[in-house]
């Protein structure tokens, strides 16, 4: 009899034990499915909102490079425009007009803007009257380089003509810049033409470099 | 069953991006630099291209290995490349034509960077500058035929008097110079306009050359013009044999300036160098050569050797001095 009762009690004591155990496994699953779903759920927000944020600053490094970049160009050719503008401007011009004198001066404006390759002066009517050019000699008949309707036009009226990009061979970025050649304010002789060469503004804008979002070396 | 399958192929997964991403990390891109050489001489290119890759992140030893084909003669220089036929390059650099014919011969599925060379489209080495179409590309050495007659025109801006030019030319028919004769035909138009006598010389070899100099009277009139191909690599003879015969020199390098010729009118090496480091850098990033197109130099230098001016008896004009990139004193 006594050994039936502790046959029960043992019975009753081991499956109070096993109902423990299952209780810790069940509450050590919840937590960890609580505490991994939480970590996890964070994690994801924390990496969903790390991606918007580098999205943002990276943004932000473009703007700042482009507008960097379109500044540096904007300069560029306001440089060359200004070396234009003031070859036009010599004592040749004004006292002997197109005359073969302003040959020195066109040599002077290739000397000091490197990305100019090619000058052209027409007089009014539109015939060429002198021309210069970095890499080539240019023979009297030579009429390889004819400035663009639009740039005659467009500097007769006294404005400055800044045409299209356009690729010499395929293979190399060109536009090309004319200016009014006037003897005195309102006194127009010609235009003045040149061909220049867009890879210096490439050297240029790869000359960009950013150190953080906010502050741009060039 | 299928869970085992699918654990087995997720570790294989796992473990395969794993030794991607490090043969990424330790992957050292290996370039081979074909180029002529010999004593005292080295092309100022090399040093550019080398600079330029290092401010690129290319570190010898670490990320990049830099393998040197080298020799005096084109044959030695062939022989040397083809020890290296059977070796895996990423890109193979030339510094000439006839550097990048034999490139093209023995590694032919590598893509090759020229830098320089002449008239590439017209040797065939690509379809044009725009698309080259074919595994070379890099940067062609000659604007056009119109740069012989600048150079021309500059020698006459240099020395004035000049009313006779000895003409000097590759006369070989042959890889290295596919061009010659279009040269000379726009140098003939350029000379008749400045009122020039050319004196034509086609020659086989520099020896030939500095014959002609030597045998021509030296008349202070008279000039030496030379169209620059490989063959005319080393003309310190030639200099110094114009110098005594009192003869204008224009050379095609700044070293020959340097080493006794009057002037020079051509690109900066160097530079040329710096944009090949860009064309290897672009293609080990993943593009095509046949994409990138063959660009020109994009500056041009004129240096004059004054000490020679000195001793050949000519006065330069300040205004032509004031225009030159360099003077040798």
């Amino acid at each position: 009899m006594s050994e039936s009762i502790q046959n029960l009690k043992s019975k009753i004591q081991n499956s109070a034990g096993r109902q423990r155990g299952r209780l810790v496994r069940h509450y050590f699953v919840i937590s960890v499915i609580l505490i991994g779903g939480g970590l996890l759920s964070s994690g994801v927000l924390e990496i969903y909102f790390r991606y918007r944020e580098s999205q943002e600053n990276l943004t932000v490094l473009q703007q700042e490079v482009a507008a960097a970049a379109a500044f540096k160009t904007e300069q560029f050719i306001q440089q060359i425009e200004t070396a234009m503008r003031t070859a036009t401007k010599s004592p040749e011009i004004a006292r002997k007009g197109l005359s073969e004198e302003f040959q020195a001066e066109l040599t002077r404006l290739l000397l000091v803007t490197p990305a100019v390759e090619e000058v052209v002066v027409l007089d009014i009517a539109g015939h060429i009257r002198l021309q210069a050019s970095r890499f080539r000699a240019i023979l009297p008949e030579d009429k390889d380089e004819i400035p663009p309707q639009t740039a005659f036009e467009t500097a007769k009226k006294g404005r400055s003509f800044l045409g299209p990009v356009y690729f010499a061979r395929g293979s190399e970025p060109y536009n090309s810049i004319a200016v009014p050649v006037e003897r005195f304010a309102g006194e127009l002789m010609g235009i003045l033409w040149a061909k220049v060469n867009l890879k210096y503004i490439w050297e240029i804008i790869q000359g960009i470099k950013v150190e953080r979002p906010d502050t741009l070396i060039s | 069953m299928k869970k085992k399958i699918v654990v087995y192929f997720m570790a294989i997964l796992i473990l395969a991006s794993f030794h991607s991403a490090e043969a990424q990390q330790g992957k050292v891109y290996r370039v081979g630099l074909i180029f002529l050489t010999w004593e005292g001489f080295f092309p100022t290119q090399v040093k550019g291209f080398r600079e330029a890759l290092q401010e690129l992140q290319y570190i010898e030893g670490q990320n990049f290995s830099f393998i040197q084909i080298k020799g005096q003669t084109y044959d030695e220089v062939r022989s040397a490349a083809k020890a290296y036929s059977d070796q895996k390059f990423d890109v193979v650099v030339t510094t000439g034509g006839a550097e990048t014919a034999i490139a093209r011969e023995l590694f032919n599925t590598v893509p090759i960077v020229f830098m320089p060379m002449s008239y590439p489209v017209e040797s065939g080495f690509v379809k044009s500058l725009a698309h080259p179409g074919t595994n070379i590309t890099g940067i062609t050495y000659f604007r056009d035929v119109g740069l012989d007659g600048k150079r021309l025109e500059i020698l006459k801006e240099v020395v004035p008097s000049t009313q006779r030019v000895i003409l000097l030319f590759d006369g070989r028919r042959s890889k290295e110079n596919p061009t010659s004769s279009i040269s000379v035909e726009a140098i003939r138009k350029i000379a008749a306009f400045l009122a020039i006598k050319l004196i034509e010389k086609p020659v086989q070899s520099v020896a030939e050359a500095e014959q002609v100099v030597s045998f021509i009277p030296g008349k202070p009139t008279a000039g030496v013009f030379i169209i620059c191909v490989p063959l005319f690599r080393d003309l310190k003879k030639t200099a110094s044999l114009a110098i005594e015969k009192k003869f204008p020199l224009i050379a095609c390098s700044q070293r020959q300036v340097a080493e006794g010729a009057l002037l020079n009118f051509g690109p900066d090496m160097s530079l040329i160098g710096r944009r090949g480091a860009w064309y290897v850098d672009r293609i080990l990033k993943g593009e095509r050569a046949e994409n990138l197109p063959v660009e020109n130099p994009l500056k041009f230098e004129m240096v004059i050797n004054l000490k020679t001016a000195e001793a050949i008896g000519i006065k330069i004009p300040p205004e032509v001095l004031q225009r030159a990139d360099k003077v040798i004193r």
